[in-house]
């Protein structure tokens, strides 16, 4: 009987939303506000774009990058810049700019004297230890390539790009990440790129149809532009690198445009597959098969495209267990129209698209993301959803459609049961306040506990977000050591605090052009200790710590366990004489 | 002594024969006139030569020809089938309607059949007969769905059949509920929503039960870029179901606006309204499917993909959807197959997105 077997449908469905809840549902407390202190942080920086954005190469830099690249346990914070079309046919640059957190709520501008002001056209910025020194470098993706910054250790960085071997690479890159995907502890790189673009036969502003938008004249593409492939490097440890993009089957042979790439373990096989976001196109999941191969099973694990099939415009990628089961999910920004997907990762790359039933789709139908994480903004031991937006076309504000150029940002809170509740129009004028966001990163800037949001805005200043009114909870956090990777790319670990059991990994690159900090950070919420933290290192070995009291910083090196920071930080090298 | 008449005949059709597998229909032609004086009554010399002559273009001489061949011989369907064809190329359209209907239908030859349809289908139309004309193309599309030319036919008719009933809506009542909802698609089909949307409002004021209104509205309202409109389709769509308990497309959209906003429990209601009311919903069947595979029900998903596929062998989200499932499941080689089908309608859909564009503006370049 029809009525009968529907009555039965909504009981079942109660009861697999209850089975899906494992922690208890989160009260509906106050909710965490995010102040802006940009002002009080004493940076001053300015990202460059034309106006109009006529060309879409003027619609997409903006990466923000937190690198601790003195290694005196504080991260420091650098900001990538880029001309427009115009500056750059005239041979003018745009100035990047790296700030030394002064450990006071402060940050200095030292770009002259570390050297990383002109990389290039700079879209984003990512860390790695490419020669395993213990001292981060810093690659800079670019419209015409890569620019790899060796850290000297001495607060300055040397462009090695050529005596690297990745002064071939001449495309349009975008995202790019390290990691050791073949376990021979040396870093490699993978590097996505976008369209082929040349600007001195660019598409001329509205003129065809791919240059319009509800009607509106504006920049052509990415519908209709060709793309260019990617390219994996293999780290051949003598500070080069050697191309293996197609021997590994990670080359894009359909030359789609590529954004956002990652590395991370997401079968939990010990090896590290690889996913790439791509603008209007399917992702890739290239599960490593090892001895250096990989393949794509983006379709089959059901990462692709939306839930209907349909390819989206995947921008920045977030990485999370905010279920607490030991699996990454993933977060994609898209365009607006489509939606900020949360592909819940079941196993066995096995993922399915709970955007809708999670509660995070509906509010991010109208705007367009880029920069995401999963944060746990509130301390509260559960991962929280951030993503900031902006529109790529300014010719919005003045067609009536509904759409402004500027957007708000998103806060999502963890409702610990696989659901996210929308706070963002009650987290503070921060969140609020429409802006053209592009780079994300999170980190604690300062050293209390708190995780600091650093956005990239394309027009303008960048923003630092605090989160302020939270309720007292606890945390603790970790600084990784390798035995091999000093860095620890990959590394995982797992926290069991009571109820509780977070996991979370060291990665290179991710949200949108973006590299947050490498330290991991727990939120406890009223757990003053820890029972047990289990660390996977990349070497493949595991080690277990008792307890640990909260509310501290704690350095671990792989074997020696909780060591003095000093231990594992690498040692300023005499100057030159 | 003159020749005996059958005896000549004889020779002459020998020679014509030879003609006409040399490729010489021009010398075969005099050979049929001689053919025909001698006997009027030779059916195959009147059929030839009225043939031969239709193909040279000389239909006022080949038709007296032709219908003197079926005057003998009834069910010469082929010849009967060029003389209405060439009746209406010389301004006899009634004549060539009715060869044209009589020879249609028994007509074996495909590339022939095709032809005599299509001069048929034109006349129907000039006739304003559109609703024979339509009838028709549709028959053709069967017999030949690989011919380019009959779906522009029935494009061509499909629209001239709006215009009419535009233009007779436009007669009857200018200012009617149901010129405004006309009009609101008209505006809609060529992307100007704000404009439409304003049609189907003022449609909904004349009258707030006008069939269809409160739906045309919400898949405008539901499509805008705007935030604020996008919000008013939920209540649009019950508007519609108000008016019309059982309108099966109302059940379906308003599901898929509950399930984007996480009300799963209410779509899932929904979508089975809608299946119940119409059984072979693809779409309906495919989401209620992802509302199943959303809230960890993916079991129950399974039959309901293969079902909407058995509907709609081309919903690739169904495809999609059930590849996964399958894997999940442990069948490999259903989700490959699954993968494969939709892939192969991804790139028909591609190819189509492509074409369009190219019609839709320049793009020497992009």
């Amino acid at each position: 009987m029809p009525f009968k077997r529907h009555i039965i449908g909504l009981i079942l469905l109660g009861i697999c939303l209850q089975a899906q809840r494992k922690g208890t549902v989160a009260p509906a407390g106050p909710v965490p506000q995010l102040a802006d202190i940009t002002a009080s942080t004493k940076i001053r920086f300015r990202h460059l774009s034309s106006p109009d954005k006529k060309y879409i190469v003027e619609s997409m830099s903006g990466g923000v990058a937190l690198i601790d690249y003195d290694r005196d346990g504080w991260p420091d914070i650098y900001f990538t810049n880029a001309p427009d079309v115009d500056m750059q046919l005239a041979g003018k640059k745009a100035p990047s700019a790296l700030f030394h957190n002064n450990h006071d709520g402060t940050f200095a501008d030292v770009t002259g004297k570390a050297g990383v002001a002109y990389p290039c056209w700079a879209n984003g910025a990512v860390a790695g230890d490419f020669n395993n020194d213990g001292w981060p470098d810093l690659l800079v993706t670019c419209f015409g390539g890569v620019v790899l910054y060796r850290n000297n250790g001495n607060g300055t960085f040397t462009d090695v790009t050529k005596q690297a071997g990745l002064a071939a690479d001449t495309f349009w890159a975008m995202g790019a990440a390290f990691g050791d995907y073949d376990g021979d502890g040396l870093e490699d790189l993978f590097v996505s790129h976008y369209a082929a673009y040349d600007l001195h036969d660019l598409p001329a502003f509205g003129a065809m149809v791919n240059c319009q938008y509800y009607g509106i004249k504006v920049q052509c593409g990415p519908a209709g532009l060709k793309g260019s492939p990617d390219n994996l490097y293999h780290n051949n440890g003598d500070g080069t690198f050697t191309d293996v993009s197609k021997q590994a089957g990670v080359h894009d042979p359909d030359n789609l445009l590529g954004l956002t790439a990652i590395w991370s373990d997401f079968n939990n096989d010990g090896k590290l597959d690889l996913f790439v976001a791509n603008d209007g196109a399917n992702n890739y999941l290239y599960r490593n098969d090892g001895s250096g191969r990989f393949t794509d099973v983006g379709y089959q694990a059901g990462v692709a495209l939306d839930e209907n099939g349909k390819a989206l415009a995947n921008m920045g990628v977030a990485l999370g267990d905010y279920l607490h089961t030991g699996r990454f999910s993933i977060a994609i920004t898209h365009f607006s129209d489509q939606y900020l997907q949360v592909l819940r990762n079941d196993g066995e790359m096995n993922f399915n698209d709970i955007s809708g039933v999670s509660g995070i789709a509906h509010s991010t139908l109208h705007l367009v993301g880029w920069g995401d994480a999963f944060c746990d903004i509130d301390n509260d031991g559960w991962l929280d959803l951030i993503a900031v937006n902006g529109h790529v076309y300014p010719q919005v504000d003045d067609a009536n459609i509904g759409v402004r150029f500027r957007e708000p940002s998103l806060l999502f809170l963890n409702q610990r049961d696989g659901t996210f509740r929308d706070v963002s129009d009650q987290a503070g004028s921060a969140v609020k306040l429409p802006r053209v966001g592009r780079g994300l990163a999170i980190g604690d800037l300062f050293n209390d506990g708190l995780q600091e949001v650093v956005v990239e805005n394309l027009d303008g200043e960048p923003s630092v977000w605090r989160p302020q009114a939270i309720p007292p909870h606890h945390w603790i956090n970790f600084e990784l050591a390798g035995s091999r990777d000093k860095l620890a790319l990959n590394a995982r670990v797992k926290v069991t605090t009571g109820k509780l059991e977070q996991t979370e990994e060291v990665r290179s690159g991710g949200s949108y052009l973006s590299q947050s900090g490498f330290r991991l950070h727990f939120g406890l919420g009223d757990y003053q200790r820890i029972d047990k933290v289990e660390i996977r290192w990349p070497s493949g070995g595991t080690q277990v710590l008792g307890r640990l009291e909260a509310d501290r910083s704690y350095c671990v090196q792989e074997g020696a366990g909780i060591v003095p920071c000093t231990t594992i930080r690498p040692k300023t090298p005499p100057p030159p004489q | 002594m003159a020749q005996d008449p059958a005896q000549k005949i004889g020779e002459l059709e020998t020679q014509v024969q030879k003609h006409l597998q040399e490729q010489k229909p021009q010398l075969a032609i005099p050979l049929l006139r001689e053919i025909v004086s001698l006997d009027a009554r030779n059916v195959n010399g009147q059929a030839n030569l009225g043939v031969l002559l239709f193909f040279q273009g000389d239909y006022t001489e080949a038709m007296p020809h032709m219908r003197t061949a079926l005057q003998i011989q009834p069910d010469l369907w082929r010849v009967q089938a060029l003389l209405g064809i060439a009746e209406k190329r010389t301004g006899n359209p009634k004549e060539a309607q009715s060869d044209l209907e009589r020879s249609f239908p028994n007509l074996d030859d495909p590339k022939i059949r095709i032809e005599a349809g299509l001069e048929l289908v034109e006349i129907y139309t000039a006739g304003s007969h559109l609703d024979k004309a339509l009838a028709l193309s549709g028959k053709l599309q069967e017999l030949a769905p690989q011919n380019s030319r009959i779906p522009l036919v029935t494009y061509e008719i499909s629209r001239q059949m709006m215009y009419h009933s535009l233009l007779s809506l436009m007669m009857v009542a200018p200012d009617s509920a149901e010129m405004h909802m006309l009009m609101g698609g008209e505006l809609g089909r060529q992307g100007e929503h704000a404009a439409a949307i304003a049609q189907y409002r003022e449609a909904i004021r004349l009258n707030p039960k006008l069939p269809g209104a409160h739906f045309e509205l919400a898949e405008q309202l539901r499509t805008s870029t705007d935030a604020a409109l996008n919000a008013q389709a939920e209540g649009e769509y019950k508007a519609a179901l108000q008016v019309n308990p059982y309108d099966e497309l109302s059940w379906r959209q308003l599901a898929g606006v509950l399930s984007a906003k996480g009300d799963y429990q209410t779509a899932d209601d929904h979508y089975r309204k809608a299946i119940a009311l119409q059984p072979r919903d693809s779409e309906a069947k495919t989401g209620l499917a992802i509302t199943l595979i959303s809230t960890n029900r993916s079991s129950e998903a399974i039959p309901l993909l293969e079902s909407a596929l058995e509907d709609d062998p081309s919903n690739m989200a169904a495809h999609y959807r059930l590849s996964i499932l399958y894997r999940r499941a442990g069948r490999t080689a259903d989700a490959q197959r699954e993968l494969e089908s939709f892939q192969h309608y991804k790139e028909v859909n591609d190819k189509l997105g492509k074409v369009f564009k190219q019609l839709a503006g320049p793009s020497d370049r992009l």
